[in-house]
């Protein structure tokens, strides 16, 4: 019995595990292409959110349509938000590129207030219904669907960094932008694929978390400290560290919420996430980098 | 130097003319409200400006203070005058605890990680310490401070007050900043390898640093708890801290004065925006970001300098804006 609650509480927690780790992810991407923190990241996620009420509620359309809807619309927002508003703001000091995201997210968020209003919406369970038993435990398909979209849309993600030549190109350009843009790499442009990747990722993730935890204004900032965490734990602007550490994160998140107390579950969390920083202060996944 | 600290004294010595002349209550209240807030913000121009130590958890200290003088006053009947010593030491006991895990780290978003959830920690600790603090209730019913039979009772009062206090705490920071200890702390921040390698303990003076920060954020927290009567967490969580730093870099992170400037004009300029609500947020919101693009330094880099000046500067800072070199990220 209690092995099997143990099992529960471990995939509840991979679940939220997996969606910190998408949103630091792109959080983390952004990092290792600019040398910034872009804190008005997760307001991708309220807008993901956002959409699938407005495309599945509102407009009632099909799951598949709407997902793809965002995946497009966050794209162009991403791209946007570089073209019209970060591109400026690149070579100024790392702090004032922080809290000029920062103010753009405020603003961004009393946007969404005038045209979605204040109230907090359910979305339905559009991922699937129903359990399926795994070593006893009950586990929701929709949580099932949930973990799979992820995994895709991380291997698509695989791919496209691996495979093809603009994802290669934006890697070298996140590596040595003086260099890649003499080798021909037009550098502008992948970062405005960066912001645009990150905003999907985001979108994904807002879209896969509305009907879990409902869709409010202050989605994306009650998952931004714990993403924050996921990223730098696992040593910002280092890829897999960020999912690794999300899913971690979620882990712990639920397993000290079942066994220890679930008021004190977030004092749990950052206190670890400082102890880590303190043993490891590079990430827990990476190597101490020395630079010259 | 001397010229410059005597003209922000005749600064404050008008402001409080004005205050003390003018009959509206309200812009009474936002002026010991921006002055509470400076003796904060002194604290990040001292760890950010000065140490170079990114600090996003300063409100956390603010909650510190106000709820060590709440929890006092309520629940133990101590004065506001015994509460400000035990205050400011559990403050800076606070504060080294937090400069402890943030030694070891170089970089921006370490520190901002590390600063950022401490903040949280704190707020998160204060709700659910409930039979201490009241948790997500608050603590209401605050006494102002009393000398004798004298209570600070009145708006204009508690401002004299405050702003007795920012100058003391300005001078004190003058001071620590014009000693050798401040050279020590500006050391860390341009190189802290060459503070180390003649001989210098950084790590004992960027505790301290953090320690005084801390100190400065609990006597903004001490004064911010009778003043307004009532505190609650949810006004000690990050969104406030970052404001604070907000005010410190568009006053000018590298200057008191400049971060004493910043949170006045902060504190008063979403009150001058009487638009609607929604409105004044994002009005707010766009012109913070245009005075961090275009006034890197801060508002108090424009102090003394001509109209041509500014206008040269300003041209030059739009030239930068516009060029978008690629440059090499790290």
């Amino acid at each position: 019995m209690n092995l099997i609650y143990f099992v529960q509480q471990s995939f509840n927690g991979l679940t939220t595990g997996i969606i910190y780790g998408l949103i630091a992810l792109g959080f983390s991407m952004v990092y290792q292409s600019l040398g910034c923190l872009n804190f008005s990241h997760t307001v991708s996620v309220m807008i993901g959110a956002l959409l699938s009420y407005t495309f599945i509620v509102g407009f009632s359309l099909h799951v598949g349509i709407s997902f793809l809807l965002i995946v497009v619309l966050l794209c162009i927002y991403g791209w946007a938000v570089n073209h019209f508003f970060f591109r400026y703001f690149l070579n100024m000091s790392k702090l004032i590129f922080m809290l000029v995201s920062i103010s753009l997210a405020g603003v961004l968020q009393q946007v969404a207030l005038i045209f979605w209003g204040p109230e907090a919406r359910a979305v339905p369970n559009m991922l699937g219904s129903g359990t399926i038993q795994f070593m006893g435990a009950l586990i929701p398909v929709q949580n099932l669907v949930l973990f799979g979209v992820s995994l895709l849309t991380l291997f698509a993600l695989l791919l496209f960094f691996n495979r093809t030549k603009f994802g290669l190109s934006m890697r070298i350009a996140s590596e040595d932008p003086e260099a890649a843009s003499l080798m021909g790499v037009n550098v502008e442009k992948t970062r405005s694929a960066t912001f645009a990747i990150t905003a999907v990722l985001g979108g994904i993730a807002g879209f896969l978390v509305a009907p879990l935890y409902g869709v409010t204004l202050n989605l994306g900032q009650s998952l931004a400290l714990k993403m924050f965490v996921a990223a730098v734990v696992g040593g910002i602007g280092f890829l897999p560290g960020a999912l690794g550490a999300g899913l971690l994160v979620g882990l712990l998140e639920s397993l000290s919420s079942a066994y220890i107390s679930s008021g004190w579950r977030d004092v749990i969390i950052f206190a670890a996430g400082i102890g880590v920083l303190a043993v490891r202060p590079m990430g827990i996944f990476r190597k101490a980098v020395t630079k010259h | 130097m001397k010229t410059k600290s005597s003209g922000l004294l005749i600064c404050i010595v008008l402001a409080v003319l004005v205050i003390a002349i003018s009959f509206d209550r309200y812009i009474t209240f936002l002026a010991t409200l921006s002055a509470i807030n400076a003796i904060a913000v002194l604290g990040i121009v001292v760890i950010s400006g000065y140490t170079g130590q990114l600090n996003l958890g300063q409100s956390a200290f603010v909650g510190i203070g106000a709820y060590t003088v709440a929890i006092m006053g309520l629940k133990y009947g101590f004065s506001f005058w015994v509460a400000i010593p035990v205050a400011a030491g559990v403050t800076g006991f606070f504060g080294i605890l937090m400069g402890i895990p943030a030694l070891k780290l170089k970089g921006g978003p370490y520190l901002a990680l590390v600063t950022q959830t401490f903040g949280e920690i704190i707020y998160l600790a204060i709700m659910n310490l409930e039979d201490f603090t009241g948790g997500p209730f608050g603590m209401l019913g605050i006494e102002y401070p009393k000398i004798g039979s004298f209570t600070f009772s009145g708006l204009k009062s508690y401002f004299y007050l405050c702003i007795v206090f920012l100058v003391i705490c300005y001078f004190v920071c003058r001071r620590i900043v014009d000693s050798s200890l401040g050279l020590v702390f500006t050391g860390i921040r341009e190189s802290e390898d060459a503070e180390q390698s003649i001989g210098i303990n950084t790590m004992y003076y960027k505790i301290m640093a953090f320690a005084i920060a801390a100190v400065l954020g609990g006597i903004a927290g001490i004064l911010y708890a009778p003043f307004i009567g009532y505190i609650s967490p949810d006004q000690f969580r990050w969104s406030p801290s970052l404001l604070l730093v907000s005010m410190a870099i568009v006053g000018g992170i590298n200057s008191l004065r400049g971060g004493i400037l910043g949170a006045f004009v902060l504190t008063f300029l979403p009150e001058m925006l009487r638009l609607t609500d929604q409105y004044r947020l994002i009005l707010y919101g766009l012109l913070v970001i245009a005075m961090l693009a275009l006034l890197p330094d801060g508002l108090i880099s424009l102090y003394g300098k001509s109209w041509s000046e500014v206008r040269n500067m300003l041209s030059t800072r739009i030239r930068a804006l516009r060029s978008r070199k690629i440059t090499q990220t790290r």
